[in-house]
């Protein structure tokens, strides 16, 4: 005779449980800015969405050891970013043949009939030229230039001081412009 | 590019607006008369630009959703190998139902099945080999056994479960917990029934099971006696240690995910104490301890009577009129319950309570409950499903729902034969009903 008991056995919560809950709330609550942060690194609406895929399940497999006590926006912003820009400059190399940048015509014009156009390459080549930059540089011209956070924010998310922040910014910017020489020029 | 007294470092500062007005005014009235300079800010005013173009990205709900979704469905399916923290967490959950809100009640009662569960995990597993044949019958000379079962949770804010158990070699059962929850457990010649008090709401369930195999190596008898023989598998002796004012020797055993130690008097060979630790679940701690062999056990010790001011529980009210239909809506729930919408992997006997915690365990299980039954309806639909399960007698029907998932019409996963009916009932993974004649039964 095995002490199997009656009712009982079904008053037992069966899988999904409060950090379940929590981990579904932080999913559809935070689903959007990730996905919007990964599209604006990669521009792609298909790469944005694998990043968010990465970006939770990474969470989901060390949820347990997270504690309450997490800054989720920031936490998102730094694993989002980081992640876009590896899927990005992952994508230059198997995708981009190695000077097919400079084969393209130059020059870009705000006001001619292809402005359009024009201003896509440029976010083109800026997209991939950031993904270039040195990681931290790269992180810091994201969060600042595309993201629009406040440099304290940047400094939190980043873990590093504000004026370090503003070193790799400047850095950043100041490299982008001149790997985009040539199409900056007006 | 500003070979001068303005850096590259300013014109950048310069162009993010960092400047102060003054120094912003100085740089303004270099680049007038300084044209590298001025095509240099111009070049990074264009850049700048151009990111602000690139932060408005379109608003695409649609993705957005969709990628939710799919990666709670992800995580769902990984859930495998995240038993640790599943099990973890689900105690936590127990600690936070039970801190005081409207389902304390109903949570107490779970913790008791979270304990006794983890105690049936003693029942299992073989119980052969030399020490425990030699032992064994000596040990069923044995009338009475009594010991305490102590289950840590590991949670600071959920209590530790203590619960005294029973067992009379007449074929009696009972464990009790401190504060009055009680199962007693009779056998009958092809099962066992039983009552379950639940004090809080002064109710009681009473119910019986028929079928139970008699499984030898999963007696309660067995499994002391497994603990008792320990020693002579032990793949670590401990020193002596005192306990309780006596000085015992341990001996340890890891198997599986378990780590057992035993603790026995050196002078007696009696077994005074036995640990239990689970990988699976770090923090929940079982210890058995005061084992006592034939102390004198009351028949009213046993008995299956409710006390006078107790109510049954409206579940078993009309559990005679339990049918088919009560079989189906039960797949039906267990269909909903589970991520994959698969049936149950057995229905047979009370291995399916284990089984599901088991598959809780392992994440099978979307929620809590399935959606849209909930607490006060999925007990009750279990409950009718496996009493009409139950009332089957052997070898009128067979179960062939193992790894099917709702929805195919064409494959059958349940046949059985009505008493007295010549043909028999067979429930499609759709839950259709059909007919059918002996010889046209699914192989």
């Amino acid at each position: 005779m095995q002490p199997g008991l009656g009712l009982e056995m079904f008053l037992l919560p069966g899988s999904t449980t409060v950090s379940d809950q929590s981990f579904e709330n932080l999913v559809n609550e935070h689903g959007g800015q990730v996905v919007r942060t990964a599209a604006r690194v990669l521009r792609d609406a298909s790469l944005a969405h694998d990043v968010h895929q990465e970006v939770f399940l990474a969470i989901w497999r060390r949820w347990h050891r997270y504690d309450g006590q997490v800054n989720w926006t920031a936490y998102l912003y730094r694993a989002t970013v980081r992640k876009a820009l590896e899927m990005a400059r992952r994508r230059i190399v198997c995708r981009v043949p190695a000077g097919a940048l400079k084969e393209t015509p130059r020059g870009v014009t705000t006001n001619g009939p292809d402005a359009a156009l024009q201003t896509d390459e440029l976010q083109q080549r800026l997209a991939a030229a950031v993904a270039r930059l040195p990681r931290r540089e790269a992180e810091a011209f994201v969060l600042s230039r595309l993201e629009r956070v406040e440099t304290a924010e940047i400094a939190r998310i980043m873990g590093c001081a504000e004026s370090t922040v503003r070193v790799y910014l400047h850095r950043a910017v100041a490299r982008l412009a001149r790997e985009l020489h040539e199409y900056l020029d007006q | 590019m500003s070979p001068h007294n303005v850096t590259n470092e300013q014109l950048v500062q310069f162009a993010l607006g960092e400047l102060s007005c003054e120094k912003a005014g100085e740089i303004e009235a270099h680049i007038r008369q300084c044209e590298p300079c001025r095509q240099a800010v111009g070049r990074l005013r264009s850049l700048l630009d151009c990111a602000d173009s690139m932060s408005a990205v379109p608003e695409d709900e649609h993705i957005v959703e969709s990628a939710n979704r799919k990666v709670l469905l992800a995580a769902r399916t990984e859930n495998k190998d995240q038993s640790r923290y599943r099990v973890q967490s689900s105690v936590a959950h127990f600690g936070r139902l039970i801190m005081g809100n409207r389902m304390a009640k109903l949570a107490a009662a779970a913790v008791v099945a979270l304990a006794v569960i983890l105690g049936l995990s003693l029942f299992t597993g073989d119980g052969t080999g030399k020490v425990y044949a030699r032992m064994v019958d000596q040990l069923h000379r044995a009338h009475t056994l009594t010991y305490s079962m102590v289950t840590m949770t590991g949670v600071e804010s959920m209590p530790t479960v203590r619960m005294d158990i029973a067992y009379r070699n007449t074929g009696h059962f009972r464990v009790a917990t401190a504060d009055g929850y009680i199962t007693v457990l009779e056998a009958t010649e092809t099962g066992a029934k039983g009552i379950s008090l639940v004090p809080p709401t002064k109710s009681y369930v009473v119910f019986e099971m028929a079928n139970v195999p008699d499984d030898p190596a999963k007696d309660p008898w067995a499994t002391v006696e497994r603990l008792r023989a320990l020693p002579a598998r032990a793949d670590k002796v401990l020193g002596p240690k005192e306990i309780d004012g006596r000085t015992l020797d341990g001996f340890q055993v890891h198997e599986d995910d378990a780590t057992t130690t035993v603790w026995i008097d050196p002078k007696t060979s009696q077994l005074v104490r036995a640990e239990l630790q689970f990988a699976g679940t770090p923090g929940m701690d079982v210890i058995l301890s005061d084992f006592q062999f034939d102390a004198v056990l009351e028949d009213s010790f046993f008995s299956l009577q409710p006390p006078e001011e107790y109510t049954p529980v409206q579940v078993t009210a009309d559990a005679s009129e339990v049918g088919e239909r009560d079989f189906i809506e039960f797949l039906r729930l267990w269909t909903n319950w589970t991520a994959d919408a698969s049936f149950p992997p057995t229905i047979g006997g009370p291995d399916i309570a284990k089984i599901a915690v088991q598959m809780a365990r392992e994440g099978k299980f979307v929620g809590p409950y399935a959606p849209a039954y909930g607490a006060d309806r999925q007990p009750q639909i279990m409950y009718r499903g496996l009493v009409f399960i139950s009332r089957l007698p052997g070898g009128t029907w067979r179960y062939a729902g193992q790894n099917v998932p709702f929805g195919d019409p064409a494959v059958p996963i349940f046949w059985y034969q009505p008493q007295g009916s010549a043909t028999w009932r067979v429930i499609y993974a759709d839950l259709h009903v059909s007919e059918a004649k002996p010889e046209n039964l699914p192989k």
